[in-house]
This record gives structure tokens, sequence and C-alpha cells, in this order.
């Protein structure tokens, strides 16, 4: 299996959304995705705090 | 120590600058160098600025005859009846003398009188026209400089200052290797010696200057020459001219892929600027930055949105809309229960009434009295003799009494 990249996570964040905004979707059913989509946040949150960081650290390396 | 006295070349007297110059001058003073006809070809021409009018009187033979340098002073020059110009076969009146302020000598012509194209001028131009016809001086044929070239080749004198010149450029400029391919830039033989110096270097380069500092028009010929101009327009890598000064057009200039003005110019047309490419890399890694910095930003911004979404105010609003129902359930719930319940305490009350209502002390209460003889209840005066002992019972409290007459 390939690692998901930083897309693919968003991708399914966009799914697990759009899933919750669906009033045909139960709330049991929401809440298991809510908990799994804020995995979700957090990771991406963490994928763009590491890039970040990275440009920071290239930054300090090109002055 | 010390030369002998009849050997010491500075023994004896010593003149000035200006004594020789009177010397010179008065060699001159020879009839005939005076008002002579002197027939040639003009090259070299200029017309200065303040109206004195300069050139040389060529004997054109091929561009490496003899030349002498002439003056027209603007007097003179107005009442000529045609304009002078180069290639032009003119017979030119006047007087040869020393210029001691400028140390070499001048025909200064009083009058010229044209005798038509010269042969150099038309040895130039059937030279062109041939080349053209060929098709050598198309632009089609032009090829492109390496963009970043490794090793330059340089076509011209060991001795003059073009080497130099280009040597500095390029060192200031860009790191590249140069090689000297060295020739004769004037002279008889000089147009076979510079393509030889081309085929020479060609194979070793990525890039050839043919470079020459100013020159009179007789001392640039060699580059009009057809071998140097074949030679450049057949050379396996992209060639740079560079010959004489800016004014300066030769065929070699026409058949190179770039025409530099000078030597110098050449040099910085040939390499990139070694500061211009480090100060693009630089900005470019800056907008690299820049744009990777933005897309992160527009993804936290995106990332941020959905989040708000994923505990949006739809979802509260169906657990709200959730609880509403389970309240709602359960109040239905409680009110069926209490409804139950209240049925079921009217049905109590209903039966504790009748319950109540039967309670045997309340015939007591109103003074109603039981009777019982032996424990059984007397229901008739007719169950009674006289004499018998009977039981009373009232509300409150009990007596035995005895029958004391029947009715």
């Amino acid at each position: 299996m390939t690692q998901k990249n930083y897309e693919d996570y968003l991708n399914e964040l966009k799914e697990i959304v759009r899933k919750i905004e669906d009033d045909e979707t139960s709330i049991e059913e929401s809440l298991k995705l809510y908990e799994y989509g804020s995995i979700l946040v957090t990771k991406c949150e963490n994928l763009l705090n590491e890039a970040e960081m990275k440009v920071k650290e290239l930054t300090k390396e090109s002055l | 120590m010390g030369f002998e006295d009849d050997r010491d070349p500075f023994k004896g007297e010593v003149f000035s600058v200006h004594e020789i110059a009177n010397v010179i001058s008065s060699l001159f003073d020879d009839s005939r160098l005076q008002e002579i006809r002197i027939r040639g070809e003009i090259t070299n021409y200029v017309h200065h600025g303040k109206g004195h009018r300069y050139f040389s009187l060529s004997s054109g033979e091929g561009g490496y005859g003899s030349v002498i340098p002439c003056v027209m002073w603007k007097n003179d020059g107005e009442r000529l009846k045609f304009d002078l110009r180069n290639g032009l076969l003119v017979t030119g009146f006047g007087t040869v003398s020393n210029y001691a302020q400028g140390g070499r000598y001048q025909f200064y012509v009083t009058e010229v009188r044209s005798l038509g194209a010269g042969d150099k001028f038309l040895q130039l131009e059937e030279w062109k026209r041939m080349l053209a016809l060929e098709g050598l001086f198309d632009s089609s044929r032009k090829r492109n400089l390496p963009k970043f070239p490794l090793k330059i080749g340089i076509v011209t004198s060991k001795t003059g200052a073009v080497f130099h010149d280009v040597l500095n450029v390029l060192t200031r400029r860009y790191p590249v290797e140069l090689v000297l391919s060295p020739t004769a830039v004037q002279g008889d033989s000089a147009h076979e010696e510079i393509a030889l110096a081309i085929r020479r270097v060609e194979s070793m380069v990525d890039l050839i200057i043919v470079a020459r500092g100013g020159g009179s028009f007789e001392d640039l010929f060699p580059f009009q020459h057809p071998t140097v101009v074949r030679s450049i327009a057949s050379a396996k890598v992209p060639v740079i001219s560079a010959i004489g000064h800016e004014v300066d057009i030769t065929l070699s200039d026409l058949v190179s892929d770039l025409r530099a003005p000078t030597p110098s110019a050449a040099a910085e047309l040939a390499v990139p600027d070694r500061e211009n490419i480090l100060n693009n890399f630089k900005d470019m890694r800056k907008l690299l930055l820049e744009s990777i910095r933005n897309k992160i930003e527009d993804n936290r911004f995106c990332l941020l949105n959905l989040h708000e979404r994923l505990i949006s105010k739809r979802f509260e609003r169906k657990l709200n809309f959730a609880r509403e129902n389970v309240v709602m359930i359960s109040d239905k719930l409680e009110n069926l229960v209490k409804q139950k319940i209240m049925h079921e305490r009217i049905i109590l009350k209903g039966e504790s009434t009748r319950l109540f209502a039967n309670n045997p002390n309340r015939i007591f209460e109103k003074g109603f009295s039981l009777t019982t003889k032996k424990g059984k209840i007397i229901r008739g005066s007719s169950e009674l003799e006289k004499g018998d002992c009977v039981k009373i019972r009232f509300a409150l409290g009990n007596c035995d009494a005895t029958v004391e007459r029947i009715e």
C-alpha cells in the first residue's frame, strides 16, 4: 500500500463533510464520521505545519 | 669601465624634438612634393564636425598597397562639386608636408577631381555581390549562440590589446576557458592566416570570436576577403565578429552569426553575466518559496473551512433536532403515563368511593344498632321470646339486654 499524502487526506475529509452535511446520514454514522474527520483534520494540520517548517528552514538557508 | 669616448652613442650634440621636426619639415620642401597631382582611391573618409575632410589616398592594389593620409580644409572642401566617399577613384591636387604636432606627413589637398569608383572599392563590391549570391549573408543562416559556452576560441593578433580586452571581460563576467588562435590581422597574407586560425580552433571550442581592433580601411581589408568570409560561414561552431570600430562593417561582420561593435562587446555577448545568473537564481528561489508558502496558506484556509463544516451548524442542528425528538417523545410518553395514572386514579377513586359507601360502621353512626342472640343477627321480633338475653352493638360500645315484651 502506498503512503497516503496530503491530498488523499483532504479528499477523504471533504467526502466526510459532504456525508455529514447530507441529511440522509444517521447521527450514529455522523458521529463516527466526525471522529474520523477530526483525526484527518489534525493530520492535515500537522502536514501543513511540517511543510511550513521546511519552508522556514529553507528560507533560513537561503539567507 | 664604461664606453671608450669614440664608441659612446651619447657623446656629442643632443637636439630637441622641435629642432629635428624642423629638419624633417624642411625635407618636404622638395619640389616633387609641392603642388602636385596624386591619383588614388579614397579610403577612411571622415567628414569632421568642424567641416574639414580627412581621408586616405590608396594605391588600390587589392588593399595591400601604399596609403597617403590626406586633409582637405573646410574652405577648400566647400568648393567641391561632388561628395567624397570611400572607394572613389580621384586625382587630388595639393602639397605634401610634415604635420609636426601629429608626427606624420599629410597631403594637403586643395582640389579633387573624380575618376569614378576605385579598384579596391570595386573589388569589395564584387566580393559582396558574389558572396551574397551564394547566400552567405542570409539571416536564415545565422546560428544561435550557445547559452553557456565552456570554451571560447578567439581568433586575433597575439600582440594586440584585443586578446586582453576580451580576457578581462570574460574573467569578470563568467568562468570560461579562452583559447587564443593567433593570426596576423593585416598584411598581404592575413586572410589566409585568419582562415587557418579559424580552422585550427573550431573543433576545440563552443564559440569563436573573430576580432580586430580599430584600423584603416586597408588594415581591415583582410576581413573583407572571401577566404575569411567562407571560413566563418563554414565554421563548425557559431562565430561572433568584432572587426574595427563600430562604424566599420566588413563582409566578415555580415557573414558572422552575430556582429559585435567592439571586441569587448563581443566578449559580453559571448557569455552571460555571472552576477545576473546568480541574481536570477535568487529571484527564482524567492518566487519558489513564495509560491509554496502561498500554497500552504491556501490549503490551511481550505482545511479550516472543512473543519468548520465538519462540526458545522448543520451537524449541530441535526443533533438538536434529534434531541428535540427525544424530548418530544419522552414528553409524549410521560403524558401517556400520566394520563394512564390519572385514569387509574379515577377508577380507584370510584372504587374507593364505592368502598367507603359500603362501610357498615356508617349505619351505626346514624343511630342504628345491631342485635344478636347467641351470635346470630336478629332481623325480626318473632325470633325473640320474653326473657331472652341479647347483645346490642352501637356505633360506640356494646351492651347486654333482656327482652321484656314482644309486640
